[in-house]
């Protein structure tokens, strides 16, 4: 009714004006997005005839005569002309400015600058860039969007990305000014208004030891934006991830067995079988008659009746997993008045996982209230609480309890997983025996997802307070108090029969895994601002107390008594349990002044001093400093006319602390005892490592009685902080009226002396001590290109183009032997830190490979002496483009983005191949030829021939011999002929598993991140459904992977060690990646 | 907000951060674990020493694991399934310099809470320091000993020549068996805690310190006649003729033996049930059982399969028939499928029963072979013993360690634990068959047999150093060992010894091996 109300006074409306003789025009202004704008200016060109627009973007104006041109212009938009005509209605939409000069940066405490006025490298992206194409985790949107910035997208169920910037973990991650304790899932991004990447310790140092290495900047939106009154917003967004990107690929011509042989036992269990646990190394699939798992028991003999061996499972892979789902609704309502603003959202993240009973469910509260008591006093807070929940994460492991290791390494195709659908064995063993094909390495799939389970349950909490006053004019006090705090649940319930190595009873278990964390800060910021003809002034000064409180369990029963039961009562030995929990705090005080003089130069110094109580006493307090000087080139010099902007900056900053880890697993871990909570979780945590302490660790040695060791690692009483030293220097540099704009930072950092474990010869008794030694050297060039090169009148592109390099080296090695060992090998001063060693082929200096009598590849010296330089781990430069294209109420938008060069150790195609499952291992390949070869030999004969010739030569006579670099030293004593032995291509693929150098590829890959296409109902229509906004949009992610394997998802493996599982919790063998399509709504009211 | 309102804030301020002292002092320490000053009862410590000790400080010292496979007691089949590899790909040892700083850990606390030097677990702790250095000297030859274990006092330690560790171990394996004796018999002194072996009982270690220093010096038979500076032979005669100054084992009764204890210390091979028919015997031991009529043939092994299945019955000794270490897996592995059947797999009801079946002890160092010892050192000429006697003696030991007695019903099964019949032990028939033929190089050979034999999954690496220094029994060598195919005489030093000592490990390897840290070179030891 009342809709229709509103539609009838407007063509009232509309009717009255028309019968004037002045020319009455109204309509409605908007921006790109859609949104009504408020407050725009109208005038008459060429008169003083002006008006402006109302909260739902709506105006009316008169005009003396047709063809007269309205002026549309507002703040932070382009502004436009439009010949009326003689038309009476006008609905336009105004393009935000594409003057990049406009942009105001938040930087460290949230303080507002402008970024003429920065002398360090940061990089802004809208947060309503991300609303529509969602990812699981926020932050994975923000890959390719920053130059230095490398986002490892997961595959994992619940698994953050790795978050890298300039090739360092450890980011700090900052809302509103306030540094927050986050795994990053408690971030939803339809609460953030912008994200800023402060690159380095030059922007970040205000933050101290937690923001060397950058900070990512989240501003979240506050009441009803820019609008007046009650705005209410709906967003949801469903997507489906229908296809694998990346997967296993394995060979369905042979199924398990070994050396071409298998039977199934007659035992149900197989327990008389000769082939339990082997690998995919059986017969080929001919159809002829084998024992199988499936083949009936004849009842009067006992035996298994033979049936045909066939590839019954050429899709289990496929036909396991399962349409993920990602469905995201957010309900936003905010209020602003001259007094108070008021933002209430809501976040439902609903995950379902490709595998059978996995799913993961978000739901987010963000409430920000601010109150002006009086124009100088304000306050100010939010509150953001999240819960996790899952009642299953799938594991992603190398080990019979993931999916990858059951159907990549050891799959098969001898069977067909829908077969074990109805996963108990028969009779009357159900809830105790699993039925499975193989009893001895892998799992029944199904029985794994639907009695082993893996429960997560998560609370997290940050909040904080600001009070600030206006004391004078410039001069501005601010009392802060904020707090994180977050609670982990995890549990286990190993069903009875499970295989896992570490429960050799297969009697089952239960395991809890909890983690709590407080970390609190209070502080204390005064600001004053002053400005003279010649001179600006900008001081802050501050100081702040941190305290962290963390503490967890982790307990597990030893083989459950009664199946099924899952409590810590039922446990038959007794439980095993640790907790570990830590104390730490951080006192800081630190001053920042920014003078600028003229339009010629702009200088700030800062000084930081801190107390770490993680530090050994007598070493905990310390004080680095920080400086930077812009100047805007184009504001003092004549540069050619199509540069309309340029500004140099340069900037030194320094950065120390210690013996702080950002990064804990559960108690076991973090006491230093082995890990066998596989899929353990790494939860963020920034707290003591405790790193530098001489302890003594109890066990349990024999028959439950106390043993005690005492730790290997020497601690040093006079320890040091570490320090970060990073230099800086950077040029902006804008054409076409400012609107395309390019920034190139070069950048270098001293990282050292570093707080080192250096490694000590056994005979002194123990294997290292904590020192102050080992200086890096990282120099690097981020390249970033943004802008609106084309804009006319309804259409306009937008462009993103974002590049980053670095390399480091060694610089300084104090060490007595002058260098030291990492990544298999012997680094100097120097050298990359991300060489990579390990075991390849032994080859002649034409690089044939040498092969010992029997035909097999000759083995070097073991340990790092028969360890070969194989590549370099990190990314020679990383690339995105991205490109926006706005046509009338149409959008649409494509990123391509890429790390190159750069090499990565493959883990599943290693274990596949030594498992005879990598589809390397059959068909048309040299390995599958002599496979066949042999399989037609023992057909025939019943004995193998081997047939495998390995490429290159064959040491005829003679013994090797090696220096201790593994190179040969008597190559001249050899005899060397071309290789005539065959070797039986299981033994010689087993052996080539030894040579994990001879299984890296390229680190290279591009993917066609997103793409999406959007359309935004017309004005007319949206306000005659009584809505400011409506838009709809298309959207598609990870469309496209190119890469060297179709296995391995390489994005997720971000760090330069060999093995990429060393990475932040990253797995061994990791899930597919996934492919999405799906679908946005977006309603503003 | 007035200017006294700034001043009470900054001073609030100033308070917060002098008020924190407490926090400073006591957050850096970590409270999780006992520190350095921490009060640790001596008797932690040494059982977890012990413990370690137990299982070496390189491949697990345990029984039916790889060491198992390298004194060729057993063959893997399938080494990419679970039968394990039966290459000699030897490199780099691990170390034992752990345990010596932990045994300079064990000092200091119980000389802390005991308060007297005159205690037990400094004198254990100074026989297992002379076990330690004797564990890694023996895998390489020279290592740094005497300057050893003094942490960043000393990183850089020079390494010892191997005949002073040795002379050093000796003496001071004397001195232990003088300081067990004072303290056993000192009311008044501290009693032991925490011994995994003994039960605490300080004349059994006495008995196991003096059997162990006779393996040390039969060990150095080699160097008797060259190295005056030992006196290999004479303190090998002086321990076996003054019992009264050193006891020795009587029994098996009173081996250093460890015992396996259900779900916490389980006999490691019930995990590997599953693999059972991935692990046979090997022909270099059961040829010497079957040959000998040996009843210990059907403790090991159960009767290839092919050999059953032709109609021999499970005791006759043609039956049982070993694979060969050195052949390449594939072919074994064909040879035992199917019809062929070709190879006796081990012994399933005594060993692969599990979980909780414990088929016998782990002998660290036993009477069985001290009567070998003896009657090695007799046969050499070492001293005036009865050879015979002493061989026949560490045979019975064994046997009897075993189970075996004259007519003794032994349950045969199948390789997956089906019982397909029983044999009887002729104890009889056996000792005539390998009856002592006399101080002479058979006589040798016979003893040397004899206690590879009584070897059979115990006593750690002792099977293949009595093969390093006899070349008795002979080890099968070939394709299958590795890419030389020939059996290395030792391991590579510690990585990181190398790297982190390099001088003083240059100079030790120049010395000792010409410049090369080689597998195959001879240490002074076995030279």
């Amino acid at each position: 009714m009342k809709k229709i109300k509103g539609v009838l006074s407007l063509l009232f409306l509309l009717i009255v004006q028309s019968s004037f003789a002045q020319l009455s025009v109204n309509g409605r202004v908007t921006d790109s997005e859609n949104s009504p704008l408020l407050g725009v200016a109208i005038i008459v060109k060429g008169t003083n005839i002006g008006t402006t627009t109302n909260e739902r973007g709506e105006y009316a104006i008169k005009t003396q005569k047709e063809n007269s041109t309205l002026v549309f212009s507002f703040v932070g938009y382009d502004t436009r002309e439009v010949n009326a005509g003689n038309k009476s209605i006008i609905n336009i939409s105004l393009i935000k400015n594409s003057n990049l000069l406009n942009e105001v940066v938040v930087t460290a405490f949230g303080i507002e600058k402008s970024k003429r006025n920065l002398g360090y490298s940061t990089q802004s992206m809208d947060g309503r860039e991300i609303l529509k194409a969602r990812e699981p985790n926020a932050l994975n949107a923000l890959t390719g969007k920053i130059a230095g910035l490398t986002i490892g997208n997961s595959p994992e169920l619940l698994a953050a990305p790795n978050v890298m910037l300039r090739g360092n973990f450890g980011i700090l991650y900052v809302v509103d000014g306030i540094p927050i304790n986050t795994d990053t899932w408690n971030i939803s991004a339809d609460d953030i208004d912008t994200y800023t990447v402060l690159k380095g310790p030059n922007a970040s140092v205000l933050y101290g030891f937690r923001g060397q290495n950058g900070a990512i900047i989240i501003t979240t939106k506050k009441g009803a934006g820019k609008n007046k009154g009650l705005e209410l917003s709906f967003n949801s967004s469903t997507q489906l991830q229908t296809g694998l990107l990346t997967k296993p690929e394995t060979q369905s011509e042979y199924g398990l067995g070994n050396l071409y042989r298998y039977a199934y036992g007659n035992d149900p269990l197989d327990r008389d079988g000769g082939f339990r646990r082997a690998a995919i190394f059986g017969p080929r699939f001919e159809g002829q008659p084998v024992a199988q798992y499936d083949s009936p028991l004849d009842p009067i003999t006992g035996k298994r009746t033979l049936t045909p061996w066939l590839a019954k499972g050429i899709n289990n892979f496929d036909n396991f997993t399962e349409i993920g789902g990602l469905y995201t609704n957010n309900i936003a309502m905010g209020y602003s008045d001259e007094k108070a603003d008021l933002r209430l959202s809501y976040t439902n993240t609903n995950q379902k996982g490709i595998f059978p009973n996995t799913k993961l469910m978000i739901n987010n509260v963000n409430l920000s209230v601010g109150y002006n008591f009086t124009k100088k006093l304000r306050l100010e807070g939010t509150t953001n609480l999240s819960l996790q929940n899952s009642p299953n994460i799938p594991e992603s492991e190398y080990g019979p309890n993931s999916y990858v290791y059951s159907f990549g390494v050891y799959g098969g195709a001898h069977f067909d997983v829908l077969d074990l659908k109805d996963y108990w064995a028969k009779p009357g063993v159900t809830g105790i025996q699993q039925f499975n094909r193989e009893y001895g390495r892998t799992n029944n799939p199904y029985f794994m997802a639907y009695e082993w389970l893996r429960e997560h349950n998560k609370t997290d909490i940050y909040s904080y307070l600001t009070l600030s006053y206006e004391v004078a004019k410039g001069l501005k006090l601010q009392a802060r108090g904020s707090m994180t705090s977050w609670d982990l649940f995890r549990n286990e319930k190993m069903p009875y029969s499970a295989e896992h190595y570490s429960v050799p009873d297969r009697a089952g278990n239960y395991r809890e895994d909890k983690r709590k964390m407080l970390d609190s800060q209070g502080d204390f910021l005064a600001t004053y601002t002053k400005k003279t003809t010649d001179f600006s002034l900008d001081i802050l000064a501050g100081a702040s107390a941190r305290r962290l409180a963390y503490s967890s369990s982790y307990l597990s029963t030893n083989n459950l008594i009664i199946p099924g039961v899952y409590s810590f009562s039922n446990s038959q030995n007794p439980l095993v349990g640790y907790t570990f929990r830590s104390n730490m705090m951080v006192l800081a005080a630190y001053s920042s002044i920014d003078l600028g003089f003229k339009k010629y130069f702009t200088i700030n110094l800062t000084g930081h001093a801190d107390k770490l109580s993680t530090l050994p006493i007598g070493s905990q307090s310390y004080f680095y400093p920080s400086a930077s000087i812009i100047s805007t080139l184009s504001d003092y010099i004549n540069l050619p006319k199509f540069i309309s902007f340029t500004k140099v900056r340069g900037s030194y900053a320094q950065v120390q602390g210690g013996l702080v880890s950002s990064q804990i697993g559960a108690s076991n871990t973090a006491l230093g005892f082995p890990d066998w909570y596989d899929n353990q979780i790494m939860t963020t945590y920034d707290g003591p490592n405790y790193g530098n302490q001489n302890t003594y660790t109890t066990t349990l040695p024999y028959n439950n009685q106390p043993g005690a060791v005492y730790t290997s690692s020497v601690a040093n009483s006079s320890l040091k902080p570490f320090t970060v030293t990073s230099t800086e220097f950077g040029l902006d540099f804008y054409v076409l009226n400012n609107r395309l704009g390019a920034d190139i930072t070069y950048f270098q950092t001293i990282n050292g002396p570093q707080i080192f474990l250096r490694d000590l010869a056994p005979s002194s008794g123990f294997n290292a001590q904590n020192v102050n030694d080992v200086i890096t050297k990282k120099n690097g060039i981020e390249f970033s290109l943004k802008g609106a090169p084309v804009v006319k009148n309804n259409f306009r592109w937008d462009i993103l183009v974002n590049y980053a390099t670095f390399k480091e080296v060694f610089n300084e090695i104090n060490d007595p032997s002058g260098s030291i060992i990492r990544n298999g090998g012997v680094f100097k001063v120097g050298d990359r830190v991300d060489k990579i060693f390990t075991r390849a082929y032994i080859r002649t200096p034409k690089g044939e490979i040498i092969h010992g009598s029997n035909g097999l590849p000759l083995n070097g010296p073991a340990g790092i002496q028969g360890n070969s330089f194989i590549g370099y781990g990190n990314n020679d430069f990383t690339l995105a483009i991205n490109n926006k294209f706005n046509f009338k109420n149409f959008t649409f938008s494509f990123q391509v983005d890429g790390r190159f060069g750069g090499i990565i150790y493959n883990d599943l195609w290693l274990n596949g191949s030594r498992g005879g499952a990598d589809i390397s291992t059959a068909g048309n390949t040299p390995y599958g030829i002599a496979r066949l070869a042999e399989w037609e030999s023992f057909k025939k004969n019943g004995v193998v021939t081997p047939a495998f010739i390995g490429t290159g030569v064959i040491l005829k006579s003679g013994s090797v011999k090696f220096d201790d670099k593994g190179n040969i030293t008597n190559l001249n004593e050899l005899t060397l002929v071309p290789n005539d032995k065959a070797a039986n291509f299981q033994d010689y693929v087993v052996a080539s598993s030894n040579f994990t150098g001879e299984y890296t590829h390229s680190r290279t890959f591009a993917k066609l991140r997103e793409i999406t296409f959007g359309y935004n109902l017309p004005t007319s229509f949206s306000s005659k459904l009584r809505v400011k906004k409506v838009s709809l949009t298309f959207v598609a992610r990870n469309v496209l992977y190119f890469g060297a394997r179709s296995d391995l998802d390489v994005d997720q493996y971000l760090s330069s060690t060999l093995l990429p599982y060393n990475d932040q919790g990253t797995p061994r063998l990791q899930s597919p990646s996934v492919r999405s399509f799906g679908i946005n709504l977006n309603i503003t009211f | 907000m007035k200017i006294s309102n700034i001043i009470t804030l900054f001073c609030g301020i100033i308070l917060l951060f002098t008020s924190c002292k407490k926090e400073f002092e006591t957050f850096p320490i970590n409270p999780n674990l006992a520190g350095e000053s921490g009060s640790v009862p001596p008797e932690y410590l040494l059982r977890q020493l012990l413990s370690s000790v137990r299982t070496g400080a390189d491949l697990s010292e345990e029984p039916l694991t790889d060491i198992s496979r390298l004194n060729q007691f057993t063959t893997g089949l399938t080494f990419p399934l679970y039968g394990g590899s039966n290459l000699y790909n030897w490199t780099n040892t691990g170390d034992s310099y752990a345990w010596i700083r932990n045994i300079d850990k064990l000092n200091e606390n119980a000389t802390r809470s005991l308060g007297t030097k005159n205690n037990p677990y400094l004198t254990l702790g100074k026989f297992l320091r002379v076990y330690s250095f004797v564990w890694l000297t023996q895998r390489v030859g020279d290592i740094p000993a005497s300057e050893a274990g003094k942490g960043l006092d000393n990183p850089t330690p020079k390494f010892d020549s191997q005949e002073d560790i040795y002379l050093n171990a000796l003496n001071t394996l004397d001195t232990v068996n003088k300081e067990l004796a004072t303290i056993a018999a000192d009311v008044n002194a501290p009693k032991l805690n925490g011994d995994i072996f003994f039960s605490n009982n300080l004349t059994s270690w006495r008995r196991a310190v003096n059997a162990y220093q006779l393996r040390l010096l039969i060990s150095l038979s080699k160097r008797a006649d060259d190295s005056p500076k030992l006196q290999v032979k004479e303190r090998f005669a002086k321990i076996v003729n003054t019992p009264a100054d050193y006891p020795l084992y009587r029994s098996n009764a009173d081996n250093w033996n460890f015992t396996f204890l259900p779900v916490t210390n389980r006999y490691p091979t019930q995990f590997s049930r599953l693999y059972s028919l991935e692990t046979t015997v090997s022909k270099t031991i059961l040829d010497l059982l079957k040959n000998n009529i040996d009843p210990r043939t059907f403790i090991a092994a159960t009767p290839a399969p092919g050999q059953i299945t032709a109609g021999k019955k499970v005791d006759d000794f043609e039956a049982y028939n070993g694979s060969d270490n050195s052949r390449g897996q594939g072919t074994l592995f064909t040879e035992s499928q199917g019809t062929k059947g070709l190879y006796s797999y081990v012994n399933y009801i005594r060993y692969l029963r599990g979980p909780d079946f414990i088929p016998e002890p782990y002998i660290m160092c036993g009477y069985s072979e001290m009567c070998f010892n003896i009657a090695e050192a007799a046969n050499r000429g070492w001293l005036n013993a009865d050879a015979a006697k002493y061989y026949e003696d560490g045979i019975k030991a064994s046997l009897l360690f075993y189970g075996i007695e004259q007519g003794k019903k032994l349950t045969i099964s199948n390789a997956t634990g089906a019982a397909i019949g029983e044999a009887t032990a002729n104890v009889t028939d056996f000792l005539a068959k390998v009856k002592y033929s006399g101080n002479n190089t058979n006589g040798l050979k016979q003893i040397l047999e004899q206690k590879y034999v009584a070897f059979w999954q115990n006593s750690g690496w002792e099977a293949f150093y009595q093969f390093r220094r006899t070349g008795i029994p002979k080890f099968a060598e070939g394709s299958g060992t590795n890419s030389q195919g020939k059996i290395p005489s030792r391991w590579l030093y510690p990585v990181r010894e190398v790297v982190n000592n390099p001088i003083n490990a240059k100079l030790a390897i120049d010395k000792q091996f010409g410049g090369t840290d080689d597998v195959f070179a001879k240490m002074w030891l076995i030279k």
